[in-house]
């Protein structure tokens, strides 16, 4: 079986964030099969966002890279429906993860210049965590695994459990009561 | 139309060395309309 080279990057913020940013660079589509192409790439601000099922690029990323459209598409949003122009572009994300060629619509966007979509979340798995009052975001592609909390914990759970020492039902109840732990923590255990 | 092609990339590759980028659309050929059309729940704008 191939060999699947994975990428990925982990974006850590001191603080809980209610904005999923990263850097993003905005370039000519390519073949990924062709040799790399001059790099023609610009940097942008893009938020990541799920609520999005493609990815949005601003009028500055069209005029700053001199794309041309491409195509047309029809967006659905909280204003009602629209026809927009689409652009093929590659990508770039942090920690050269390149997606050598998207199609993506413009869009009128406040703050950042590309809204990433669930076309490049779905491309991989995207994780986002807030311990201790700071928010980690992770994303690879392509995608390895599932990430699934309730079995991670549920996992942990049983590893702590089995590192517990033995209590018989006649020992004292280790919680420190004195009584029987039949007749405390145990209480209705088999 | 200009012609079918099996990539996007063939698409614009071939087709831009006898018309200007930007002159031409590519459209990918699916069943539906989920080639051509996308949903934002976020609240922003197109103009």
């Amino acid at each position: 079986m191939p060999k699947v080279k994975v990428f990925g990057f982990t974006a850590r913020v001191d603080k809980i964030t209610n904005v999923l940013a990263t850097p993003a660079h905005i370039g000519s589509p390519f073949d990924p099969k062709s040799p790399l192409p001059k790099i023609d790439h610009k940097p942008f601000n893009a938020i990541w966002d799920t609520g999005a099922t493609r990815t949005v690029i601003s009028k500055n990323v069209v005029q700053s890279c001199n794309l041309k459209p491409t195509g047309m598409a029809r967006v659905h949003t909280a204003s009602g429906t629209d026809t927009v122009p689409t652009y093929y572009v590659s990508i770039g994300l942090p920690n050269k993860i390149v997606i050598p060629i998207l199609q993506v619509t413009q869009g009128v966007l406040t703050g950042t210049d590309v809204l990433i979509g669930m076309d490049i979340i779905n491309s991989g798995d995207f994780a986002v965590t807030n311990k201790d009052g700071k928010t980690v975001f992770s994303f690879r592609m392509p995608s390895v695994d599932c990430i699934d909390f309730v079995k991670d914990h549920e996992d942990k759970k049983g590893q702590n459990q089995s590192l517990l020492p033995r209590v018989g039902r006649n020992d004292p109840c280790p919680c420190g009561s004195g009584k029987k732990y039949k007749k405390c923590h145990g209480r209705g255990v088999a | 139309m200009i012609g079918d092609y099996s990539s996007e990339l063939e698409a614009i590759n071939t087709t831009k060395v006898h018309y200007e980028l930007g002159t031409f659309l590519v459209q990918k050929c699916a069943p539906g309309d989920e080639s051509f059309s996308a949903t934002y729940h976020s609240r922003f704008a197109f103009v």
